[in-house]
């Protein structure tokens, strides 16, 4: 039993020291999106579909705001009168309200359970001690987990964990129960849609109608949450015109008659084709998941939190290929340098609960923006992003991994 | 190697400031212009030294209004003599915005009364919105129209400047402000942080 502890030390020293940079960031940061998600939690409880997607930024499917509804339930002992204008009142008043810390440590728990388990999935789905080791440390340490979950309070850690908890379930050859993961990670956003064909046609090779009924399986539960809510138009004007569904169209190129082709929808159909036509292992299904959301985030002008998606992939596939740290280093500089030209509410004035001033200093863009057009910049920085991606999509593609049906 | 070392002494050198009094809430509006009202103000009674700085919300509908505006700060409504005065172009206001209006510190102004004042030329065509909170809001303070005391008050908030040292024992005088505020959550985060500190430190030591 000792021996068994001692074995797991570093893992111990690891994860709490993991939960201890988590438990020093919660209360002293915020960002008015965890607040609106719970304004729009709270009144999906109190007044209904029509009520809370009356707000124009309620555009995620219901179980998000469900789910933080129902933890808002179990806090509730803990709250006190002044919540609920902490949540509706304007940002400078809520964020100098005297619970502040309090609510915003409260908020960013649950996030907490998803984020253990995805470290203890991705722990659990490597083969070697070294492995294991080097992925938790990865997982526990990034910066980038930290600063969009911990920090800034979105929930993009929620539906990443269903896609790693698929991921693990394929390894174990649950493959439906796999495919029905990415539906409920669909509803709390919908990007896991983007890997159910993928996973249906690596997990289930060969097996037509079982492709079949795992699509349905996975597409299940993401229909079943939100058919109740489409006949209320409040819900499928605010959730079907969402800029985050449009931003994959933008990068492409005018064909005519006011049309574009889209980089990233031209690559996923040729994926899907290929997928279609050859047998893929299984074993590198987290390859192709970090294909498909890299792939993204290099196509597109993607907002800093959606990066939290694709990391646990992009760790199995740097632990699996031995990747040199230096890729890591680049882009979480490039991740930050993003970061650092958003508005500053987004860096900086994250520590408003501590200073609410921070929210009036000019953020780094405006300063830059003396000398050279932000969003060139930002363009600059997201091309050497994307170029990167592409060149560790390439180095990393396992060898020998496709053979023909 | 010059545009180098500006890059540096631009982000080395911040200026440092910090929010002494807001009211942000508005709920309501007052037009300035054209066949409307010649000035709006407000009276306010700063909580720190240094006050340098004074963003007032306003909306310039489709940015219609370009005439000068005035801004000044007296000891009171009543007070010919302007402590500051600012003039700007109607062009600088935009909409729904922030208008930030910067003038030389003044250095001992805290726990004194001001009242800043918005005013524009009666001849000048168009307007634009003021806007205010319906009702007294902010309770050290009235808003005026016309040099007249009227209901609510404007939508404003107040800047200090700081030097780094002031800087930061604001932040920790204010976070320990929070914390005798919400001892009870204190307790249990201080007590949680700490007990996590003792495992690890266990843990690492752990031969």
């Amino acid at each position: 039993m000792f021996l068994l502890f001692r074995k797991h030390q570093k893992v111990i020293s690891i994860f709490l020291a993991g939960i201890l940079l988590r438990l020093l960031i919660m209360p002293f940061t915020g960002h008015w999106d965890l607040t609106s998600l719970h304004q729009v939690a709270q009144s999906l409880y109190s007044g209904g579909t029509n009520a809370a997607y009356q707000y124009y930024y309620a555009i995620y499917p219901p179980l998000a705001y469900i789910f933080l509804g129902f933890w808002q339930k179990i806090i509730n002992p803990f709250l006190f009168s002044d919540f609920l204008s902490f949540l509706n009142n304007e940002v400078f008043v809520s964020f100098s309200s005297s619970h502040a810390l309090r609510y915003f440590f409260l908020l960013k728990i649950p996030y907490m359970f998803f984020d253990i388990g995805i470290g203890i999935l991705l722990y659990s789905m490597m083969n070697e001690q070294e492995k294991k080791d080097k992925i938790f440390l990865l997982w526990f340490f990034n910066p980038i987990t930290l600063y969009a979950t911990f920090a800034w309070g979105t929930l993009d850690i929620i539906p990443t964990f269903f896609i790693v908890l698929s991921l693990f379930l394929v390894n174990k050859n649950h493959n439906m129960i796999s495919a029905v993961m990415l539906g409920i990670g669909a509803s709390f956003k919908a990007f896991p849609l983007l890997l159910l064909l993928p996973l249906c046609l690596i997990s289930m090779s060969g097996v037509g109608k079982k492709k079949i009924f795992a699509i349905i399986f996975g597409l299940a539960p993401f229909l079943l949450i939100l058919f109740p809510f489409l006949k209320n138009s409040n819900f499928v004007a605010s959730f079907f015109s969402s800029e985050q569904i449009q931003i994959i169209q933008h990068a492409g190129f005018y064909i005519g008659r006011g049309e574009n082709l889209s980089l990233y929808y031209i690559f996923y159909a040729l994926l899907i084709l290929f997928l279609s036509n050859y047998k893929i292992k299984k074993e590198h299904l987290s390859w192709f998941f970090f294909l498909v959301l890299f792939v993204f985030y290099a196509f597109s002008a993607f907002t800093p939190q959606w990066f939290v998606w694709g990391l646990p992939f992009f760790f199995m596939v740097c632990v699996h290929s031995n990747l040199s740290n230096k890729w890591l280093v680049f882009i979480t500089i490039l991740y930050f340098s993003i970061v650092l030209l958003f508005e500053v509410t987004l860096n900086f004035g994250l520590f408003a609960p501590l200073d609410i001033s921070l929210l009036d200093y000019p953020s780094i863009g405006d300063k830059v923006s003396s000398f050279i057009n932000t969003n060139r910049l930002m363009g600059i920085i997201r091309s050497c992003l994307s170029g990167i991606i592409l060149w560790l999509v390439y180095i990393t593609k396992p060898k020998r991994f496709y053979e023909d049906i | 190697m010059k545009i180098f070392s500006v890059i540096i002494a631009l982000f080395l050198t911040p200026i440092l400031f910090k929010i002494d009094i807001y009211q942000t809430k508005s709920n309501d509006v007052v037009l300035l212009g054209y066949g409307v009202n010649q000035s709006v103000g407000q009276t306010f009674t700063a909580k720190h030294n240094n006050i340098y700085n004074i963003k007032i919300l306003v909306n310039n509908s489709n940015l219609e209004y370009k005439q000068p505006v005035i801004f000044s700060i007296k000891n009171s409504p009543s007070d010919n003599t302007d402590l500051r005065q600012i003039k700007f172009s109607g062009e600088n206001i935009g909409s729904n915005y922030w208008l930030p209006i910067k003038f030389p510190p003044l250095p001992d102004s805290k726990d004194k009364m001001y009242y800043f004042e918005l005013r524009v030329d009666p001849q000048s065509s168009k307007n634009f919105e003021v806007r205010r909170s319906k009702t007294d809001t902010y309770r050290y303070g009235n808003a005026y129209v016309n040099k007249q005391e009227s209901n609510g008050d404007f939508s404003f908030k107040v800047y200090y400047k700081v030097n780094i040292i002031e800087y930061f024992s604001s932040i920790f005088s204010d976070l320990y402000a929070k914390i005798t505020e919400d001892r009870q959550f204190f307790m249990f985060y201080l007590s949680l942080v700490t007990l996590i500190c003792i495992f690890l430190l266990y843990e690492v030591f752990l031969k």
